[in-house]
């Protein structure tokens, strides 16, 4: 046995164990963002004074460590705060990949009272939901559901008027699956089935929540499409006349949804690990110090003003569409000099471009491929909502220039912030009845899609 | 400028129209069916590689390149039959069961055949046993499994299991590729190779197919 001593608290190891694992049991708050794999190289922590990765350092002495302060990341709800007492208050809760947004909502008057957010502490097993599936496969779900249900727990104790007795619940299928205790690992490969879909109302007591009596769960659509895409659905009204609209919720992962009053047809891209800055070499969540917007050399904006540390998705939109506007790439996207920097320590390099090529042309190729399938034209889309913590942060114009978003939309973007919480508080206001979504949608799966597949090679180019 | 250059060039920029027109042409002038591959669409294919390695190029000027190759390759085909042209090694390749994603496999695949390897797509969510099947009937020489998940990427070493059962895994290697595939872990399944782009994996086949 070795002692293991992080900032300041002492464990205990056995030989040749690995240093994460530690701190995945020592519950301090730390990231392992590719899962363990020692590919993200964002692990990083001091052992001895020394920077080594925690996922792959084996222990082999007394040790002492040194984890970097976590990152507060900030998430938008968007929510209206009327802070006033209620009769009928009801808790909502929307669980994020990522971020955890919970609210007390006043059911009469139909508004929100107050709303926290906090990081969802499951992002020590891994940043995207493949990582979470693939840590609940290896070591079963109870332990991401006890860190989860424990930070809920913490969640509802800092509402100062903490009386609801009913929380509502919305998130992906994924994070349902685990808040429930459910076994989630047959949704990480094809034909990805999950153990349930539908609404769930339990006993809070059986989940081990306090402060709250009966929880209740808005139903998923499919493995892939959750109840947050449901609630945002929900949010939103159809549009009528034979229009349809689109809703793109940038989380985690990027659902894509193309309704109608009759028929919903939905896909998911695996693109927001760009925009949270996992694979990005500089990339960081919109959280202190990250570049959030970009317009020429030395004119950036950090959030909290803080010096520059790392570049978040709003940021990494904005440079992408000054290398483009200024040339600095080509139309394949190839940059001619090493690296492009923003400060002395913050660039952009080749690599980082390919990732949001990809990311941008998975979004904008899935909006091609739903609309070819469903049959229609740009003429016919009456709105473009675009859902997710920083959604109310993008520079349309920008977006567009990159190929991130149809520029025949662009006058129709409308942002949404954190659709799901909103559209779960309307639910827990109206009860609408939500069959009316679930019933007509159809998932498309565009990785076996030939489509998709020609427009996704086509879309990574720039038009310069 | 020689033609062969004038194919190398246009299939470099994805010209696949104009690439149909020189072969079509070349074949015309009686030029060897083997000098219009090699000088000319090879030729063409191996810069495109080497500038994907070095990260110059991207997938999709690789893929409209590729696209160019494979109808130059159509027309030559016949040709290179008569001409008694062999292929330096036969391999299969597929994206290992659960796994539907084949923009990275296809790439692969485009490239073993830029190298005159003999290639059996055999698509997406394959088996263990239909890898090992095919290896046996078809007496490939090498096996490459695609996987873009995490989640996906443990059949590789079912693979390479299935490979021993079956008895034929000293006479077949397996090389393995794929976003979440690293050489740590091509050695923990006890793979034969990691490649981590296109172009190293053709190369590196044509290396294994001649052991």
């Amino acid at each position: 046995m070795y002692k293991v001593i992080i900032d300041s608290k002492t464990f205990f190891a056995e030989e040749g164990s690995i240093l994460g694992d530690i701190l995945i049991k020592s519950e301090i708050p730390h990231s392992h963002p590719c899962g363990g794999m020692g590919i993200c190289k964002k692990c990083t922590v001091k052992v001895n004074g020394k920077e080594e990765l925690s996922c792959k350092y084996e222990i082999h002495s007394d040790i002492v460590v040194e984890v970097k302060e976590d990152e507060n990341i900030i998430s938008e709800t968007g929510a209206v705060i009327s802070a006033s007492a209620s009769d009928k208050p009801v808790f909502v809760l929307d669980i994020g990949t990522t971020t955890l947004a919970l609210a007390l909502a006043d059911t009469e008057n139909k508004n929100i009272i107050d709303v926290k957010t906090d990081t969802n502490p499951q992002r020590i097993f891994g940043a995207d939901i493949m990582s979470r599936i693939d840590y609940c496969r290896k070591n079963g779900v109870n332990e991401m559901q006890s860190v989860l249900i424990k930070k809920i727990n913490s969640m509802l104790s800092r509402f100062s008027q903490n009386s609801a007795d009913t929380l509502f619940v919305s998130g992906n299928t994924v994070m349902l699956h685990i808040f429930f205790g459910e076994d989630c690992a047959s949704m990480g490969s094809a034909p990805y089935t999950p153990v349930f879909l539908e609404e769930r109302t339990v006993n809070a007591k059986e989940l081990g929540l306090n402060s709250v009596k009966a929880v209740h769960s808005l139903p998923s659509i499919s493995s892939f499409i959750g109840a947050d895409i449901t609630a945002g659905l929900n949010l939103v009204s159809a549009p009528l006349h034979g229009k349809y609209s689109i809703l793109i919720d940038l989380g985690t992962n990027a659902e894509i949804v193309l309704f109608s009053d009759e028929c919903v047809i939905c896909t998911a891209a695996a693109a927001g690990p760009c925009f949270e800055g996992a694979n990005i070499t500089c990339g960081m969540s919109a959280s202190e110090g990250a570049v959030c917007e970009y317009i020429y050399s030395g004119n950036y904006k950090t959030i909290g003003n803080a010096p520059a540390k790392g570049i978040c998705g709003t940021g990494l939109i904005d440079i992408m569409a000054v290398l483009i506007k200024n040339e600095i790439i080509d139309e394949t996207g190839f940059l001619e000099t090493e690296k492009f920097s923003i400060t002395e320590d913050v660039f952009i390099n080749q690599n980082d471009i390919r990732q949001f090529q990809l990311a941008k042309s998975a979004i904008y190729s899935g909006v091609l491929t739903l609309m070819k399938h469903a049959g229609i034209s740009f003429d016919e889309i009456e709105q473009l909502y675009i859902s997710g913590g920083f959604s109310a942060k993008i520079n349309i114009e920008n977006a567009v220039i990159t190929g991130l978003f149809p520029k025949e939309l662009k006058s129709r973007c409308t942002p949404l912030n954190n659709s799901s919480l909103l559209g779960t508080v309307k639910y827990a206001c109206e009860s609408n009845d939500l069959s009316l979504i679930t019933k007509n949608a159809a998932y498309k799966d565009m990785s076996a899609d030939s489509v998709f597949s020609e427009l996704f090679v086509e879309n990574m180019m720039f038009e310069v | 400028m020689n033609i062969y250059l004038e194919i190398s060039e246009n299939l470099q920029k994805g010209k696949h129209k104009a690439v149909q027109e020189l072969v079509e042409q070349a074949i015309n002038d009686a030029l060897p069916a083997v000098d219009i591959l090699n000088q000319g669409l090879l030729h063409g294919m191996n810069i495109i590689g080497e500038r994907f390695k070095n990260n110059e190029v991207y997938v999709p000027e690789v893929l409209v390149a590729a696209r160019a190759m494979n109808i130059g390759l159509k027309l030559l085909k016949p040709l290179l039959a008569e001409d008694g042209e062999r292929f330096v090694g036969k391999v299969c390749i597929g994206t290992v069961q659960g796994d539907l994603h084949d923009i990275g496999k296809n790439l692969v695949k485009m490239m073993l055949e830029g190298k005159g390897l003999e290639v059996i797509d055999l698509g997406t969510d394959v088996s263990p046993e239909t890898f090992i099947n095919t290896a046996i009937e078809e007496n490939c020489q090498l096996i490459c499994c695609s996987a873009l998940l995490t989640t996906t990427m443990e059949v590789m070493g079912e693979v390479v299991k299935c490979a021993q059962e079956k008895g034929i895994r000293d006479k077949v290697k397996i090389m393995v590729g794929g976003a979440p595939v690293t050489e740590e872990f091509c050695k923990k399944i006890g793979a034969d190779c990691y490649t981590s782009d296109a172009a190293s994996a053709a190369e590196t086949a044509v290396e294994l197919c001649k052991l």
